[in-house]
């Protein structure tokens, strides 16, 4: 597994297209942060933040669903997976490796960027709350470590390059943009008392979701989401909040790992 | 032998004791025997009375004074005229449902620096008029009322803290009433109006309650120069709320943080002028009110601006807002391009109000599209302001800090980057 993993995490990074997720990192997050810096407040949540988080879950989620799908869909298109193969290798470390890498290599990417791009705002004289900073930070982290595992799991299911980026892109569709249209056009078809219960499911069903609601809720925005989630509230509010957090993330993970790796063994048999 | 002087000592002090304890006196006696104006001076300590005061004079603490009760009757009874209360601290530890620490009823009383701990009230203004109350304190158990007003009219309120009570100061059937440079905090309602007329709130704080300030059925309230900070813990929380009332005055106000700045339902006539409304999730908020004008208010940072439903015919004109786009051809101050807040997501969550969830989520800018309210329903600025209309200064942040995490970010990645390189 730490083969795998080093060898991907040294594959991305000696790509050239890695400096030109530097270069879009960069531009993106100094552009939010100038932005950010015309805002009278600084802390708490507002219309700015609200434009900051919608940008990153434009554009974070898209990415990393490519980058995940492709990473696994390239080495079985041009045979490398096979040639795997002949070696005794599980699935599981091999999954787990190339997660790993790939997350490395994204976090190594973005985290760099956002310190260079938060040194221009600084230089041009802005201010930040390092509060809503680390918070911001924390949430595009969540949103590429939650879209790299379904890219990851996505690359396994599909055959081909070409394959991977049509379903990646509709899988962001899906999640992103029509996410609310087709909730309510669902919920519109089943009894009004189910609409609360499903609600919630559909947001633990939806990572993007899960993470955009914690986020509002980490700045104090949660008495937004009206009386419906009030229980659901302190849930998602720390210290508690954190906890729920990682639950989370170790069932996502779970989920995803168990479906990718018998997907690959099934391959395998084939 | 020593028994007996011991008994002898008990027997001198038994005779005595009756003495000086009258002439020591508790409070009350030494108030019932005061002429009308006297002045009485607490020495320093804990008493463990009630007082009942009916006659014009002066109970003055020198030093820190404690009067403490858990009976069911009030620490201090305040009735008939001019009676004056200064320096005390009162503490009232019964839990009976209308327990009350000052229970003032007469007129033209004075309260000054007094410090009141209490379960359920902490000062009972019962057709009390002219009753001054300045430079106090009161911290409650969210069980009663701060100032609880009940048919009392004219009286002041100047310099209170009123913390973790259920409503900071209460009026019900009392008008004009000053409160003026109150602070209320972590309370249920800080300031809340019942069916009282023409009172002035004025330059007061309410932060962190559910409900900043809440006016229902109250007509003429004059609300100048008020703070409403932070009032977003509740689902139900707003800065002000203007309920059933008419011809409300909302001038030079802030409303900084809250979940809405100002909800205005049911309520004709009201004016919001020059107000700051600043970082709410909602700045202005219409339920079925009509008549209503907003104008030279300066909206910055709102989640959303304004929304209105079922309410139509609202003046909101010529005031900024940093959301709009705005374009000045004729340099009139006023841009051309008419700016409108699409009720559209008030009207998707009034239906069910889970789609609340959906508050800022990315996906809605299709939805926005999809579900666009008819023109009339649209609460519309013909007029915004190019320019704000109160000074809006900017938070200051220690930049040093952030620096440290730049760096950290910067070497942290990329040690990890060259780690990555490396070849084994």
């Amino acid at each position: 597994m730490w083969n795998i993993w080093h060898s991907e995490l040294r594959m991305t990074i000696r790509q050239r297209s890695f400096y030109s997720f530097l270069v879009l990192w960069v531009a993106v997050l100094s552009l939010l942060f100038l932005v950010q810096s015309s805002a009278p407040s600084l802390s708490g949540y507002t219309n700015m933040t609200g434009t900051v988080v919608n940008v990153a879950l434009y554009i974070i989620p898209l990415f990393m669903l490519i980058i995940g799908s492709f990473s696994i869909a390239n080495e079985m298109e041009n045979g490398q997976w096979r040639l795997l193969n002949t070696y005794p290798l599980f699935s599981m470390s091999y999954i787990s490796g190339k997660i790993g890498g790939q997350f490395t290599a994204q976090a190594i990417v973005f985290t760099f960027s956002y310190g260079v791009s938060l040194a221009i705002g600084l230089v041009s004289g802005n201010g930040f709350s390092s509060e809503w900073l680390l918070s911001i930070y924390f949430f595009s982290m969540s949103l590429i470590f939650f879209f790299l595992v379904l890219g990851i799991t996505l690359g396994c299911i599909v055959s081909t390059r070409w394959q991977a980026l049509s379903i990646s892109v509709i899988i962001w569709f899906f999640l992103i943009m029509i996410w609310p249209t087709a909730l309510i056009g669902v919920l519109g078809l089943v009894p009004y008392p189910w609409i609360a219960p499903l609600m919630k499911l559909a947001l633990v069903a939806n990572p993007a979701e899960f993470i955009r609601v914690s986020l509002v809720i980490n700045l104090d925005g949660g008495a937004v989401f009206g009386q419906a989630y009030d229980s659901l509230v302190p849930f998602l509010d720390p210290p508690y909040g954190i906890l729920n957090y990682i639950l989370y993330f170790i069932g996502f993970m779970a989920i995803m790992l168990l479906f990718s790796m018998l997907m690959l063994e099934w391959r395998k048999r084939r | 032998m020593k028994i007996m002087n011991y008994i002898m000592l008990l027997l001198v002090l038994s005779f005595f004791l009756p003495a000086v304890s009258e002439a020591e006196g508790t409070i009350q006696s030494k108030i019932n025997e005061a002429q009308k104006g006297a002045v009485i001076e607490i020495e320093e300590g804990e008493y463990e009375e009630t007082l009942v005061i009916t006659k014009p004079i002066t109970l003055k603490g020198k030093g820190e004074i404690l009067l403490r009760s858990c009976l069911s009757e009030p620490v201090v009874t305040i009735s008939g005229e001019s009676v004056t209360l200064k320096n005390i601290k009162v503490e009232h530890c019964g839990d009976e449902k209308e327990a009350t620490a000052i229970y003032v009823t007469g007129s033209n009383h004075k309260l000054e620096g007094i410090a009141i701990e209490t379960k359920r009230f902490g000062i009972r203004l019962d057709n009390a008029n002219g009753v001054t109350i300045k430079d106090s304190e009161i911290v409650g158990r969210k069980q009663g009322n701060g100032i609880d007003l009940w048919k009392s009219n004219q009286n002041k309120f100047e310099n209170l803290k009123i913390n973790n009570v259920l409503d900071g100061i209460y009026l019900e059937k009392s008008d004009g009433n000053t409160i003026h440079r109150n602070d209320i905090q972590r309370s249920r309602y800080g300031l809340h109006l019942m069916f009282s007329n023409e009172n002035v709130l004025e330059e007061n704080a309410s932060r962190a309650n559910i409900t900043g300030t809440m006016l229902m059925e109250s007509k003429r309230t004059v609300v100048r120069n008020n703070k409403f900070l932070s009032n977003n813990k509740s689902v139900n929380a707003q800065g002000l709320l203007i309920y059933l009332s008419t011809d409300t005055e909302v001038t030079g106000n802030e409303f900084i943080s809250n979940r809405v700045g100002i909800f205005i339902e049911e309520a004709e006539n009201n004016r919001i002028d020059t107000n700051k409304i600043m970082d709410n999730f909602i700045g202005v908020q219409f339920k079925k009110s009509n008549e209503n004008k907003v104008i030279r208010n300066t909206f910055v940072g709102n989640v959303n601006d304004a929304q209105a439903i079922e309410s139509a015919n609202n003046q909101v004109n010529g005031n900024y807002w940093d959301a709009a786009s705005k374009i000045d051809v004729n340099g009139d101050g006023k841009s051309e391009i008419v700016y409108s807040a699409d009720p559209y997501f008030l009207t998707l969550t009034n239906a069910v109000p889970e789609y609340q969830l959906f508050f800022q989520t990315p996906g809605l800018i299709l939805l926005q599209n999809i579900l666009k309210s008819p023109a009339d329903q649209l609460l519309t600025d013909s007029a915004p302001l190019m320019n704000m209309t109160l000074e809006v200064e900017k938070e200051k942040s220690t930049s040093f800090s952030l620096w440290v995490i730049s760096v950290v970010m910067i070497l942290s990645s990329f040690s990890l980057f060259i780690f990555g390189r490396k070849r084994r």
